[in-house]
């Protein structure tokens, strides 16, 4: 291949999970890249322009892998990627672990792709005492090699310099296309590339001897289960803790910011020139949509910069191994514990979370999971409810809903395993620890602000959207006139609670003031007991028990006497059915629209059918 | 004798791996593979250990590790 034919091709970075790949493509794209999904896939991979001696070349960082006998789709978009005719594989080798690392090149060499190969962690393979000797690779090989360091960007002039030069790889036979083949021609085809490896490896220099290391040490302490898994314990709760106490006074001074001066000034801007209704659709509905998403870019920047944290520093495949055991009561990996436990705190970056789970698979079965963990906004609802329902005893109702929380995770998963994922269960555990580092700080906060910003425009959108829709069903007045019973009343939302209200007498609570609050916490749980207090013109903090009088009075009346019973089943719809716009937006953009759908449609229906078994039964005891 | 039966700081050879296909690829793409050489650095519960294969570090289920016979290295 010639310099000219290569000069505007696509580079596709190419290596192992935590072979310095992504901090390559940090140092060659600086700020000049974005998130994307692949093509007709939800796994993300970034896209970006790499300037070099005066040439703009489009780089793609894959997603790490070991291999390309693709079982997962991060490992089919690598695969999909290498059949692109005009690109350039820039396989980043890690010198540490040399014979994993050239096996997946063999591999990228049956793809026919020209090749650069990048060799990373060299002084850590000098230490092992297995030192790599690039010439004599780049002789066996048959292709320009680069010795680079990604984090100071040593080499990368070099390895700009080599892409004119990329070749195909000496000793593997080309052979595109084997992707249909079954997994025991696959594995035969793996035995060959082995012995390649093998031979390879071995004229390089002699096998490396097992070096106990700082990690080893680490390690013998973090993975002995009496002291590692309360460390691990406690990363999950300073994890808790960064989603909920740290990001909460963020949230709130960004609410504040939003709701306040900026609804003043954009109100006061407006009023001069635009009529009464245009000023409420871009207030009331637009601003305080972009106020929503607004409002969650501070945890989801906390949360995308901790995953970061862990997974870089090396910590998240410690975690994955002592949570494995657990973890496997539900069918999933070690690695699904961070986004269920997260979801305690918020669902929408424990959605995010789900992204550090191997295949698309577990991730799929964890965000379908997630939103029955009871996120702190709804622990809000309950405080109110309880009093409704064992006054004497509200927090253990209270903590009685985190227990159903668990329980609901457990049989949804089991459900899910019966049905839609039928025959799921969790891989076994054959699991790469990387050696322990420091996180990369620019290449993280690189990453964080494109996923925080992939975040703001693709959730951002629906947020606002449904945000607009509400605000349009409050200001059309209701046919008739409505209840008269303050502003929701009067509207054509109102109108429609009402309307839905028998669909709740099941459950004991068929009435249009608790079922415009529910509807309003399919915006945002926060919001439930502020429109309760609406609807009912109480105000909590005035009269803390006129709510509770309220409601109590009326499950009194829609439940037949059976109040407690009504307001049990009402705190377990709360808990069962879809979190919050912001929740649903997040799965639709992990997810995909029709499996959003359904799982916005079967959380109603547990969530209904659940609340109806708990009234039918409580009934019977209260 | 099996894996997960290996006390860790023994020094191992691999004699065979009886895996279902697609985890004795897996194992064998992570380097795990019939005639590797490896060392036991850590046990954890129901039989997982965590194995050094030269600079790379693997941790493997238990289940995992019954299926894989190693013999001790001189």
């Amino acid at each position: 291949m010639t310099a000219s034919t290569t000069a505007a091709a696509t580079v596709l970075l190419i290596g192992n999970p935590n072979a310095g790949k992504s901090t390559l493509f940090g140092r060659m794209t600086g700020t000049r890249a974005r998130v994307m999904n692949a093509p007709g896939t939800t796994v993300e991979m970034q896209r970006g322009t790499w300037r070099q001696a005066g040439e703009a070349r489009t780089v793609v960082d894959l997603p790490g892998t070991y291999s390309l006998v693709a079982r997962s789709p991060d490992e089919m978009v690598v695969v999909d990627a290498l059949a692109d005719a005009d690109a350039i594989a820039l396989v980043v080798l890690d010198a540490a672990a040399l014979s994993r690392s050239l096996y997946l090149l063999a591999q990228v060499a049956r793809s026919g792709r020209p090749v650069v190969v990048a060799v990373t962690m060299l002084d850590v393979a000098r230490e092992h005492g297995s030192p790599v000797d690039l010439e004599r690779l780049a002789a066996e090989l048959g292709v320009p090699v680069v010795g680079v360091d990604p984090r100071s960007g040593r080499g990368l002039d070099e390895v700009g310099q080599a892409l004119g030069r990329a070749e195909q790889v000496r000793g593997v036979d080309p052979h595109p296309g084997r992707q249909g083949e079954d997994l025991t021609t696959r594995l035969a085809d793996a035995q060959q590339l082995f012995a390649w490896v093998e031979e390879l490896t071995s004229r390089l220099a002699p096998p490396p001897e097992v070096h106990l290391t700082r990690t080893d040490r680490v390690d013998r302490f973090l993975l002995n289960p009496w002291i590692g898994l309360p460390v691990f314990g406690l990363v999950l709760w300073a994890l808790f803790q960064l989603t909920t106490a740290v990001a909460g006074p963020v949230i709130d001074l960004v609410d504040r910011l939003v709701s306040g001066p900026l609804a003043d000034l954009a109100s006061s801007w407006l009023s001069g020139w635009a009529p009464a209704w245009v000023s409420g659709l871009l207030v009331d509905g637009v601003l305080v949509g972009l106020g929503t998403v607004a409002t969650f870019l501070p945890v989801m920047a906390i949360t995308y910069l901790a995953l970061a944290v862990i997974e870089d520093s090396g910590y998240l495949a410690r975690a994955a191994y002592l949570a494995d055991h657990a973890m496997r009561v539900v069918g999933l990996d070690g690695r699904a514990v961070l986004p269920l436990v997260l979801g305690f705190g918020c669902n929408v970056p424990a959605l995010a979370a789900t992204r550090t789970l191997p295949g698309l698979k577990h991730r799929l079965f964890t965000a379908l999971l997630v939103p029955w963990t009871s996120c702190t906004a709804r622990l809000t609802v309950y405080v109110v409810l309880a009093e409704v329902v064992l006054p004497e005893h509200a927090g253990l109702v209270v903590l009685a809903m985190y227990v159903l929380s668990v329980v609901l995770v457990l049989v949804g998963g089991a459900a899910l395993r019966l049905t839609t994922f039928r025959g799921m269960r969790a891989e076994p555990l054959v699991l790469v620890l990387p050696p322990y580092q420091r996180p990369r700080l620019r290449a993280t906060l690189v990453s964080v602000g494109n996923r925080v910003g992939a975040f703001a425009t693709g959730a951002g959108k629906v947020v606002v959207a449904a945000l607009v829709v509400v605000w349009a069903l409050m200001a059309i007045p209701a046919p008739g006139g409505g209840s008269g019973e303050g502003p929701a009343g009067d509207s054509l939302y109102g109108w429609a609670a009402e309307a839905a209200a028998p669909v709740m007498a099941p459950a004991g609570f068929g009435d249009w003031h608790l079922v415009s609050a529910l509807a309003g916490g399919f915006v945002a749980k926060e919001v439930v007991v502020g429109q309760l207090a609406q609807a009912y013109a109480v105000d909590p903090t005035a009269q803390p028990g006129g709510l509770v009088s309220a409601i109590r009075e009326t499950l009194t009346a829609t439940s037949d006497g059976h109040p407690q019973a009504a307001g049990l089943a009402l705190m377990v719809f709360v808990l069962g059915y879809t979190p919050c716009v912001a929740t649903v937006a997040e799965q639709r953009r992990i997810l995909g629209t029709r499996w959003t759908l359904a799982a916005v449609g079967a959380q109603l229906a547990a969530a209904w059918l659940l609340a109806v078994a708990v009234f039918q039964v409580g009934r019977l005891l209260w | 004798m099996q894996l997960h039966t290996v006390i860790p700081g023994a020094d191992v050879e691999v004699v065979s791996v009886g895996l279902q296909e697609a985890t004795l690829l897996r194992a064998g793409e992570l380097g795990l593979r019939v005639g590797s050489t490896l060392r036991v650095l850590h046990r954890g519960p129901l039989g997982a250990r965590v194995i050094a294969l030269g600079g790379a570090r693997l941790a493997i289920d238990g289940a995992t590790a019954a299926g894989v016979e190693v013999r001790l290295r001189s």
